[in-house]
């Protein structure tokens, strides 16, 4: 099954970037101990600009940036699995990314595929810094999964567009500088549902984008609605072709689904879950943990072998969803492990993780919804096995 | 893989399915014909050394022939005289010529004294097809130190049985049996057996996986039901969505675990593989017979071949449950901080 075929592949190894490695966890290190932080919590979810610009500063942001937009990549092989590197060093942490992990993970190579010129010299460079956030406007209210049902119009006037609509669920909008949204700009055919999408990038402070807070289950300012009202933008806003966003769209979809924050949410509830068990677990405890610790190691195998198939250049679509699905899985059986190892004999619990237990507990329905609900992603695996 | 391997994982593929496609033997008994077209095809010497007659590959390199084995249910003990061998052969003892076995092992090793000439061994053995083989390799322990032990296991007294997969396997009790010098070796690491044994395993219920997830995608695209193919039902794409990931995340495990077979430190990686081929078999033979529906539930139907030998080599060279339980301590003893640098070693 040619499915299967990338795993069978002689495996990815990191050990190569050992030093790379231990230099991020310095940084990490002294960047807890600057901010007098003893333990992060939320992950991918706290947002922290200066940590980002820290992270920039570092060289570690736009890893896949060309030097000559102001980021690091290498002119040989050799940047994405570096990159891994990087990211799963600061996710593993805990660390703070939230202000760069969009415009990073994503809308920088969406413009360095399909962006102009000049978009690339004027926003590749503050993705690259870590002080350039972006936010992706593609769900409405009427428009979740089925995305190309999506209503916000955009109408051409002289010298460029005037957008109408409503975006919703948008991740840190309120903290964000841009948007890459998703509008319609002709009517719908049904016949081809995907044409007629077309990619716009959208200054979040101008004065006809007025964005409201959506505060989550767990009570955090999260997510928002966006609503457009007679909102200009120029013709250059416009990013790849008008009519060709679906195409643009999916293809920005591959980059977000395998990589390792698609198993590392919970990671820092498994470690306090360690910590609380002790040297000496119980038999329960003992095989919970390591049932936890062989499905990540794992999932990480997987990972980076697709990371692997992104370092030559391939689109692994069907692979990531693969990993997306098993790692979001996994995240959201940690807590639910963690409760029975707290009641194991012996078990020593301490605040870092009763808090990370109620974090997470909170935050696991999620995991399986945004990017991509786990149904889609099976749906899209069945598509690679020819099935629909 | 390179061309080398591609045509050695072809010619393995072709082999096994000529034969086993036109005849299968019933449970238990002894394919005399597949054996003697396996071992003139010399798949049997594929792990070995130059030096002890095999053609010197590394590991990784053999597997698409190791996971052929698994994903033709190959109903001979292929797999175990190959790893017989290279135990052998990397502890400096003579390979007979025949089939082989290793002595499954999680539990209670064998106790083995000195005498003059050689050892006296004594503890129970379980090994597949051990009636069928002309030796066992085991290993057994003389006052804490380790001995990689060759046992003549063709003339013993050996109590058959089957295993869930219907293959044999055999029992015997050894009370003070003499085994020579040059049937001994000792060594520093006691697990070998069972490390190399549970890779091995791992990397053939990966290729059994890689069938079942064919066997039953297939099998949905053409039974028709409510006039449609069961593969048009979102209900029943959903699982083998489901059961595509399984197989992809045991082959990803087996394949990182078969790259350090002869690293003693990786006891980590085994554990992580072997218990999550056994995860992966569990959930992926429920989802192929609910697929299936009752022509999988027979014998008739090929399905079983498969499904029968990834629950027998769940619990062989230790189950999910063993192997958790270890890695759980191994976790535990390094300490909550020592978790992320064990996992993002290489
Ligand atoms: C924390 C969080 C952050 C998010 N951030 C963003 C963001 O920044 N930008 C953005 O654009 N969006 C964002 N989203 C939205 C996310 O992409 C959507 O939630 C997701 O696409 C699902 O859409 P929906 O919520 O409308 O659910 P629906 O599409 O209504 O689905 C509800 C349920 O029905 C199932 N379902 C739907 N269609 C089918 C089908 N054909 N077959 C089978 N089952 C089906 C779904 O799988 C799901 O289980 C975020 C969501 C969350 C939870």
């Amino acid at each position: 099954m040619t499915l299967l075929a990338p795993f069978a592949d002689d495996p990815v190894d990191l050990s190569a970037h050992g030093p790379l490695r231990e230099e991020v966890r310095g940084f990490l290190e002294e960047e807890r101990a600057r901010r007098g932080i003893d333990h992060w919590v939320g992950s991918w979810e706290g947002f922290d600009r200066s940590f980002s610009e820290a992270l920039g500063a570092r060289g570690w942001l736009g890893m896949a940036i060309p030097k000559a937009y102001g980021g690091h990549a290498p002119d040989g092989p050799g940047g994405v699995l570096k990159r891994y590197v990087v990211l799963e060093e600061v996710l593993a942490a805990g660390a703070p990314v939230a202000c760069n992990w969009i415009s990073d993970r994503q809308s920088a190579p969406l413009l360095l595929r399909f962006g102009t010129e000049a978009q690339k010299q004027a926003l590749l460079p503050g993705i690259a810094s870590g002080n350039l956030c972006f936010a992706i406007g593609m769900s409405e209210p009427d428009s979740g999964s089925d995305l190309a049902a999506l209503r916000t119009r955009a109408t051409k006037v002289d010298g460029g567009w005037t957008i109408n609509g409503t975006k919703v669920w948008t991740t840190h909008a309120h903290l964000a500088d841009w948007m890459i949204a998703l509008c319609r700009t002709s009517p719908v055919d049904e016949s081809d549902r995907h044409a007629g999408l077309t990619q716009f990038l959208i200054d979040l402070s101008a004065e006809t984008v007025r964005i409201s807070p959506i505060i989550n289950m767990a009570g955090d300012h999260h997510f928002n609605e966006v609503v457009f009202d007679d909102h200009f933008v120029a013709d250059d806003a416009v990013v790849g072709d008008v009519g060709g966003g679906w195409h643009q769209v999916i293809s920005e979809l591959a980059f977000e689904r395998s990589g390792p924050d698609r198993f590392l949410s919970t990671f820092r509830l498994m470690v306090e879950m360690v910590r609380a068990a002790g040297p000496e677990p119980d038999r329960y405890a003992a095989e919970a943990i390591g049932k936890l610790t062989g499905r990540i190691w794992a999932i990480r195998r997987m990972s980076l072998q697709v990371a692997g198939l992104l370092e030559q250049g391939q689109m692994p679509n069907v692979e990531a969803a693969l990993v997306k699905d098993l790692g979001t899985t996994f995240e959201q059986s940690v807590p639910e492990v963690a409760r029975r190892v707290a009641e194991s004999e012996g078990a020593d619990l301490s605040v870092l993780f009763q808090a990370l237990l109620d974090y997470d507990i909170l935050h696991t329905p999620s995991f399986s919804l945004r990017g991509g609900t786990r149904e889609v992603l099976r749906g899209i695996i069945a598509r690679g096995l020819g099935l629909r | 893989m390179n061309e080398d391997t591609r045509l050695l994982t072809d010619t393995a593929e072709r082999l096994l399915a000529d034969h086993l496609d036109e005849s299968r033997p019933e449970d238990g008994v002894w394919d005399a014909a597949l054996w003697q077209t396996v071992e003139e095809a010399g798949l049997p010497l594929l792990l070995l050394p130059e030096a002890a007659g095999g053609l010197g590959l590394a590991p990784g390199d053999c597997w698409g022939v190791l996971a052929a084995l698994g994903k033709y249910a190959a109903p001979a003990p292929i797999a175990e005289t190959l790893l017989a061998g290279r135990l052998l052969a990397d502890h400096g003892l003579m390979l007979p010529e025949g089939p082989a076995t290793v002595a499954l092992t999680d539990g209670p090793e064998l106790t083995a004294s000195k005498t003059d000439d050689g050892w006296l061994i004594s503890g129970k053995v379980e090994a597949p097809a051990l009636g069928e083989s002309q030796i066992c390799v085991a290993m057994a322990k003389a006052e804490g130190r380790h001995l990689l032990c060759r046992i003549a296991s063709g003339g013993l007294a050996v109590a058959p049985a089957r295993s869930l997969s219907g293959d044999p396997v055999g029992r015997i009790d050894l009370d003070g049996l003499a085994l020579p010098a040059d049937a001994v070796a000792e060594t520093n690491d006691g697990e070998v057996v069972l490390r190399q044994g549970a890779i091995i395993r791992a990397v053939q219920m990966a290729g059994a996986l890689d069938a079942v997830l064919a066997l039953t995608a297939g099998y949905a695209q053409e039974r028709v039901q409510f006039g449609r193919p069961l593969a048009k039902f979102q209900a029943i794409q959903q699982q083998l969505a489901e059961l595509a990931a399984e197989a992809a995340l045991a082959t990803a495990a087996a394949r990182t675990a078969l790259q350090y077979f002869d690293d003693p430190g990786a006891l980590f990686e085994v554990a992580a593989a072997k218990s999550q081929a056994g995860e992966a078999a569990s959930r992926a033979n429920a989802i192929a017979h609910q697929v299936h529906g009752a022509i999988g539930f027979t014998r008739e139907y090929s399905l079983q071949h498969l499904t029968r030998r990834l629950w027998a080599w769940r619990e062989q060279f230790g189950s999910e449950a063993y192997w958790q339980r270890r890695l759980g301590t191994l976790v535990a003893q390094k300490g909550a901080d020592g978790l992320w640098p064990q996992l993002a070693v290489r």
